[in-house]
């Protein structure tokens, strides 16, 4: 774990600019610690129903973690729980030592969902100064630029979400959730609706965009390539009740690209994790 | 020239054809026009009391479009009220469909009692049948927010709840409800206001009718029955084309 966080550090000073690796070393992501989380849904009629059971896990300051696993096994709902959006039945999270309320408290945190969750009736430029907004803090233009510029739509800063493609609303919404500069980066597949080539486009800059920034980035997908190819970690979740099955450690060099995708590791490491998740999904399947 | 005339006959060649067949009706059995006056005799009126019609029927529209929008303003306002305090939207609901239930014609007099004849009280009429479909269009809209907009929200330190979530969020969310309640209401609010000069006798394309049919000039009278659908469609048209401009940017 400890020799995560410094891998994470010095591949992100190796990779930003000089001036963006000095604001990395001012600001310390935080690290993640969950304890025993479960949740459980009440479904009414005495029903309920384990979303998520007995889950231990530490996340290093500004490591990548990837979570996979079947559809309906409780990758959301942990998510919501790490995010301070539902709180565990049972079990603590803590960020930074502290509870995520109070991440969420000192905009420490941000989210980007499957659903882009873009305001309609706002620009581009204002769906990104929209946290400053809603925080209550005085708009930081130049932050706002800045961001629209990481994510390469400065061209597009006044256009209206309906008049982007399904990747630019992605990206203004990635852009969005980066705006506050949180130390907690929450992704809840937000590249599920892409094709297949958007979505490797995709992947390459939000690495490009996490080597820059100082941000623990806990990402839930269903592409485990995309997983390889983006995470240090991979946690594989199993379903009904939601546990964590395996950890995997991605040791691929970074900045990663295109060209790492055909390498043995990376073909390993991919082919050791879709056996593993079919294996996990079938045996959901027969219980 | 010859092709706007053409473009009109293709629109409208259903009115035109009536207006011919209600003419010939007219003039072949000689009718009398206390019975039904001639489409002819409408506009002959109309032309010859210009300023007379003119005046009424902008005076018509001035209290159906006050009332509209002060009940438009009305509503918003309880129903931001409501949205905050549910316990207040829970008894505002049952009001509404109660108010809403009591027909016009029985609605005006119980109004005119409390407030006195005149076109003040026209104007309240219009802004309280205009208030309440505005208030459950507003308020619906203030709480259609979708969940991922409400994460997001709370995702930044914004409880759902407040004034900036208000103000930023629930607020701009309702703008398409409020545009199709404005839609809706403009023709009715014309009429509302339309019904109740004509039932209190206040100044107005209403009352003209009332007074030209009384006084046997079904020529004037007919003339300010077709001005009021004129005008009618006129607000619909308008505030179609508003609500068509504005919502566009509410399509993600
Ligand atoms: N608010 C809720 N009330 C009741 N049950 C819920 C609620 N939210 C989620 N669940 C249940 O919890 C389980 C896990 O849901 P969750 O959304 O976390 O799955 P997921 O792993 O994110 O699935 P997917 O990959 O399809 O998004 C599901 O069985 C779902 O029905
Ligand atoms: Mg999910």
């Amino acid at each position: 774990m400890i020799s995560n966080t410094s891998h994470a550090q010095t591949l992100r000073a190796s990779a930003g600019e000089p001036e963006k690796a000095e604001s990395a070393s001012s600001t310390s992501p935080s690290e993640i610690a969950l304890t025993n989380v479960s949740k459980t849904f009440a479904l009414g009629k005495g029903q309920t129903l384990d979303a998520v059971s007995n889950v231990d896990l530490n996340i290093a300051g500004g490591e990548f973690i990837a979570l996979i696993g079947a559809s309906g096994c409780g990758k959301s709902t942990l998510l919501r729980m790490i995010a301070g959006l539902e709180d565990p039945s049972q079990g603590s999270i803590t960020i930074a030592g502290q509870s995520p309320e109070d991440c969420i408290k000192r905009h420490k945190l941000g989210i980007a969902m499957q659903e882009h969750g873009l305001m309609p009736w706002l620009s581009a430029w204002n769906n990104v100064a929209m946290p400053f907004r809603l925080a209550g803090l005085p708009i930081d233009k130049k932050r706002v630029d800045e961001l629209l510029a990481l994510v390469e739509l400065a061209d597009f800063a006044q256009a209206m979400p309906k008049q982007l493609s399904g990747g630019m609303k992605q990206r203004v919404s990635i852009a969005r959730a980066l705006v506050l500069k949180p130390d907690v980066l929450i992704l809840d597949e937000p590249f599920g609706a892409l094709d297949a080539v958007t979505r490797r486009l995709m992947n390459n800059e939000l690495q490009r965009i996490w080597s820059q920034q100082p941000t623990t980035t806990i990402l839930v997908t269903h592409s485990v390539e995309e997983a390889v190819f983006l995470a240090d970690r991979i946690c594989l979740m199993s379903p009904r009740p939601g546990r964590l099955e395996l950890i995997e450690e991605v040791e691929l060099n970074r900045p990663r690209g295109l060209d790492t995708m055909h390498e043995p590791e990376f073909r390993q490491i991919l082919a050791k994790l879709t056996t593993a998740l079919d294996d996990v999904c079938t045996q959901g399947s027969r219980q | 020239m010859i092709s706007t005339l053409k473009g009109i006959w293709t629109r409208y060649w259903g009115i035109l054809i009536l207006l011919a067949a209600w003419q010939f009706f007219v003039s072949i059995n000689n009718i009398n026009s206390i019975v039904a006056p001639s489409p002819q005799g409408v506009v002959l009126s109309l032309i010859n009391n210009a300023d007379y019609f003119a005046g009424e029927a902008l005076r018509t529209t001035l209290t159906a479009s006050g009332g509209l929008l002060l009940g438009l303003l009305l509503g918003i306002v309880i129903a931001a009220l409501a949205w905050s305090t549910p316990t207040l939207s829970g008894l505002l609901m049952p009001m509404a469909l109660l108010l809403r239930s009591i027909p016009i014609v029985a609605f005006v007099p119980i109004i005119v009692r409390i407030a006195g004849y005149g076109t003040h009280t026209v104007l309240i009429v219009t802004t309280v049948l205009s208030f309440f479909p505005c208030y459950v269009f507003a308020l619906s809209g203030f709480q259609e927010v979708a969940q991922v907009r409400k994460d997001f929200c709370r995702s930044v330190g914004c409880k759902t709840v407040g004034w900036r979530f208000f103000r930023y969020v629930a607020m701009p969310t309702a703008v398409p409800n409020i545009l199709t309640a404005l839609r809706v209401l403009a023709p009715t609010a014309l009429l509302v206001a339309l019904v109740a000069e004509f039932l209190i006798g206040a100044d107005g394309l209403g009352y003209v009718m009332l007074r030209a049919r009384s006084d046997l000039e079904m020529d004037k009278s007919w003339a300010a029955a077709l001005l009021a659908s004129v005008l009618s469609v006129t607000f619909f048209a308008l505030f179609s084309w508003f609500d068509k401009k504005y919502r566009s940017n509410w399509q993600a």
